[in-house]
């Protein structure tokens, strides 16, 4: 017999136009023809009434939702649910001006709320297909990866990792059970319960109240997945934003699906299906360039879990964060006499300052004690993590399995810079360049926004080479991986940054396949901007663009003029392994210099699958050639086949070195 | 200007999304009439199916055009606003939220008067800027029309994606362009406009009874036939392709022949019938049968 479970009823905007604004609503849920039964609530715009209702029927549910009025009732909406399986379903009643969502699933009471046969690769191992089916999850995930892994999973390490952040869910000594609990984006049993979930706010309360509520407590999360969108947002709300945040959505690998609530955001694949995924945020002005997630690679992060308050639906997500660490595979010479070998390359981001959303006094409280004396002003209102206490500990696998009984696993670092300051007056002063939000003027401006040590950013703040104990530490595991663990408890001072790039591969390449490329950027053509030049308004350009995981960015000085070319000359070098393709993004916001009011540039995405890299891109949307074909390099323009609100097209030029 | 508005709505009738978008970005920085760009945004993207019951999918040329006409006509409303009422040049600029940006990117290179247009702009994206306004009186020069240009831009914006104001969700925005609307009709309850966007609105997003849908047919049909003077320029232009739109969603063949011998009088009473009468004509033919 199926189950309808009735999750929650979220009013977007009332009918009733009276001095209180409140709907006084009737639920009449009628099973089978059957009289039905009837539940009451007053709504306001804005609120969630949790139902938590699980109703088992036959061959029809009609759910009816009413206004009580003095005179006659006014009917909001009337649906009927059939048996056909139903998931994280929403249907609205929306007659008479008003806006009601009815969040529900419709199950097979047996079968659907367990997950059938299990897999413990599928379901703990990174990238892990878990209940998608093998042709989503190619579309989804393995057809764009720029990350390849050759894993040893551990499930008790997987239990210990969970452990302290998952409610109890992993009170159990059975395997099963504990998947069930943790790895099912479908059914209760493993996402965020409902009565977790904070009632949420009135429109008129959102300005005053804070939009983003931690749902258990200000400890920091991890989370971890395949990271499918990462762009910059084109609004965000003043009053809790000091610069504009970066947005990454994660395919939650199956083991953290717990992280989500029934109302997750969700890909829509080629054949309809849904797969939730969690967005994130952390503020543009405390998150440098080279931290920023890149699609396609495998991405660990710790941060605030919060629900947020701000719009319906609901929704969990980790804003800000403090520690990014992402993976993709390269080349890196590990082999004999520096040969260059497949690497999987993690790149780690630690820093204070997660943005400031202010109402952070009790996340001060448990990182600092309090806010320290010298803190003060706006700058108290940063989301602030001691970096002291935070260390990151995390495997690193190589991307290809031994190649053979020779092959010895190594490791490399090839970065480790660290930024600290002696005092907490110098942590404010760095608060505050973390506030800057216009990075086209250069200089100070940029805030926190790029780590260059040659170039003294961030001006004032210098990053300088970490001394012995902060640098990354690899211990071998098993001779099969390594654990790397960044710890500056012992830091001479105050970290503010930390940043750090390390390498694992085999030391043989045995049959795997290293191309080179390198991937310029020439030029970018504004063919259609939003506000077409200075005269009428003038605004700029925040253009991200990069290959593979490497970024960088464009920032108009002196505002973009529609139809001009502009010269960028910015060249990438990538490394690909086998088939494994090469990803081509950009993403940004013309700027009306504010935080809300800004439109999305179209986008460039390239997905160009190998090993012949080089047609895969010829063939690419929005693509055209400008040389004749070859098997050494191309010249192309390519166009945004994103929409946005402007047109650009790039002049790229692909050069194949090996 | 009147004239203007007749103008615009007949090429939001005839002319390609991409020539009308031109020239709304164009015409920004000298417009002063909001209602004539919130309209003719408004039929650009008559019968979305992101209204109830709609019956086309906005290409994306529709959305460009409808953005940029809307953009304007916000923009149109802040260079009227600061026209009759000076002081808020520096309210504007003094606003918290732009307050902290002033100095520095795009508006702190712009000239000071431009700089008091954008910021004004920018902070009427936020319906609860309009709605102060209405209520300090600082709309007591506008016959209504700019008020129903706002509620147009708010309301309709949440079809395109319009960016809105920093907190507002898009069901508080469509609250708020009612709530617009209501105080604007309260003032100003002869003006043609408002009683059209009114309608309209009334019509978009909700599945009205019957006899609700009979007395938002006979509005539109008496809006249609007003006079095309001095005062109700294009509104008959606009309430003909309303009746249009209203039938084809409503599914009512009678008003849908009404409002196109009307609007084929008056934007193309010779030649060949202009494209977008053709596809009004070919969905209400697959609807009900040729006649």
């Amino acid at each position: 017999m199926p189950l309808l479970i009735l999750k929650a009823l979220e009013c977007v905007a009332t009918e009733d136009t009276d001095a209180t604004g409140s709907d006084e609503c009737r639920l009449e849920i009628a099973r089978d023809g059957a009289a039905p039964s009837v539940r009451m609530r007053t709504m306001d715009g804005g609120k969630r009434w949790n139902l938590d209702l699980h109703v088992t029927f036959e061959q029809t549910v009609r759910i009816k939702l009413w206004d009580e009025d003095v005179v006659f009732d006014d009917l909001l909406g009337d649906v009927t649910i059939g048996t056909q399986r139903r998931l994280r379903e929403a249907a609205t009643f929306d007659r008479d001006g008003a806006e009601y969502v009815l969040w529900y699933e419709v199950l097979d009471a047996v079968s659907d709320t367990q997950l059938g046969s299990v897999n413990v690769r599928d379901m703990l191992a990174r990238l892990g297909r878990g209940v998608l089916s093998v042709a989503r999850y190619d579309e989804l995930i393995a057809g764009q990866s720029i990350y390849r892994c050759s894993e040893v999973i551990s499930v008790r390490d997987t239990m210990r990792l969970h452990a302290p952040q998952d409610r109890g869910k992993g009170n159990t000594t059975s395997l099963r059970t504990w998947i069930e609990r943790h790895c099912n984006p479908w059914g209760d049993g493993a996402v965020v319960p409902l009565t977790g979930l904070p009632e949420g706010l009135e429109a008129k309360q959102v300005p005053f109240n804070p939009s983003w509520r931690p749902l258990e407590s200000e400890r920091s999360r991890v989370a971890a997945g395949f990271q499918i969108f990462s762009r910059s947002t084109d609004t965000d709300y003043p009053f809790r934003h000091e610069t504009m945040d970066w947005n990454w959505d994660i395919i939650l690998d199956p083991a953290f699906t717990y992280l989500l609530a029934y109302s997750a955001k969700r890909v829509k694949l080629g054949d309809g299906a849904q797969v939730a995924y969690l967005h994130n945020e952390l503020e543009q002005g405390s998150l440098p360039l080279q931290w920023r997630p890149f699609g396609g690679e495998y991405v660990t992060f710790f941060g605030r879990h919060v629900c947020d308050l701000g719009h319906m639906p609901m929704r969990t997500e980790i804003h800000p964060a403090h520690t990014i660490v992402r993976e993709h595979t390269t080349a890196g010479p590990l082999g004999a006499a520096g040969q260059l070998v497949p690497v999987n390359r993690a790149i780690i981001g630690m820093g204070l300052s997660g943005g400031f959303p202010h109402d952070v006094g009790s996340r001060w409280q448990n990182e600092f004690g309090g806010v320290p004396d010298g803190i003060s002003g706006d700058t108290t209102e940063c989301w602030a993590t001691d970096l002291r206490d935070h260390p990151v500990r995390f495997k690193l696998f190589p991307p290809v399995p031994r190649p053979s009984s020779s092959a010895v696993l190594r490791s490399r670092i090839v970065l480790a810079e660290t930024i600290q300051v002696a005092s907490f007056d110098a942590v404010d002063d760095f608060l505050e360049l973390c506030q800057n939000d216009d990075p086209a003027d250069g200089g100070e401006d940029l805030g926190f926004r790029v780590w260059n040590r040659e170039r003294n950013l961030p001006r004032g703040f210098r990053p300088e080479a970490a001394a012995a104990p902060l640098r990354p530490r690899f211990e071998l595991r098993d001779g099969r991986y390594f654990e790397v663990t960044v710890d500056l408890r012992s830091a001479a001072s105050i970290p503010v940054g930390c940043y750090a790039i390390v390498e694992c591969g085999w030391d043989q390449v045995g049959p795997h396949q290293v191309r080179s490329y390198d991937v310029t950027f020439e030029r970018v053509t504004a063919v259609d901007t939003y506000v077409p030049g200075p005269q009428l308004g003038g605004d700029d350009w925040h253009l991200y663009y990069g290959v593979n995981g490497q970024w960088n960015a464009w920032w108009t000085e002196n505002f973009i003029d529609q139809g001009r070319t502009y010269d960028i000359d910015s060249t990438f070098r990538v490394f690909t392994v086998d088939d494994q393709p090469i990803v081509i993004r950009d993403c940004g916001i013309e700027w009306e210099g504010v935080d809300f009011g800004n439109h999305t540039l179209d986008r460039v995405e390239i997905t160009a699958t190998g090993p012949d890299h080089l047609a895969s891109i010829r063939a690419s949307d929005g693509v055209t050639p400008l040389s004749p074909p070859s098997s050494t390099s191309l010249r192309c323009k390519a166009r945004g086949t994103v929409p946005g609100y402007t047109e650009h097209e790039w002049t790229l030029r692909i050069d194949r070195r090996s | 200007m009147n004239g203007g508005l007749r103008e615009i709505l007949t090429e939001a009738v005839v002319a390609e999304a991409p020539a009308l978008r031109a020239r709304a970005k164009r015409e920004r920085p000298s417009a002063m009439q909001p209602l004539p760009y919130a309209v003719a945004g408004l039929l650009q993207i008559s019968g979305s199916v992101d209204e109830t019951g709609g019956y086309r999918r906005l290409t994306h040329d529709d959305l460009q055009a409808c953005r940029a006409l809307f953009q304007t006509a916000v923009t149109a409303t802040a260079r009227a606003l600061v026209k009759a009422h000076p002081e808020l040049t520096n309210e504007a600029l003094a606003h918290p939220w732009i307050a902290q940006n002033r100095d520095s990117g795009p508006l702190a290179r712009l000239a000071s008067g431009p700089r008091a247009i954008k910021a004004l702009s920018l902070l009427l994206l936020d319906s609860a800027t309009v709605r102060g306004f209405q209520q300090e009186g600082r709309f007591g020069w506008d016959d209504g029309s700019a008020q129903a240009a706002m509620a147009v831009t708010y309301a309709w914006g949440k079809v395109v994606g319009q960016p809105r104001g920093a907190v507002e969700s898009a069901a508080e925005v469509h609250q708020q362009a009612k709530a617009v609307l209501s105080f604007a009709l309260a003032e100003h309850e002869e003006t043609s406009a408002l009683q059209l966007v009114a309608t309209r609105h009334a019509t978009a997003w909700r599945w009205l009874q019957s006899k609700e849908q009979d007395a938002a047919f006979a509005t539109l049909g008496r809006l249609a036939k007003v006079e095309d003077a001095e005062a109700t320029a294009g509104i008959a232009l606009l309430a003909s392709t309303a009746l249009v739109d209203a039938g084809l969603r409503l599914r009512r063949r009678q008003p849908i022949d009404a409002g196109l011998a009307r609007v084929r009088a008056l934007v193309a009473p010779e030649g060949a019938e202009p494209p977008r009468l053709r596809v009004w004509r070919g969905w209400a033919d697959t609807l009900f049968g040729v006649v």
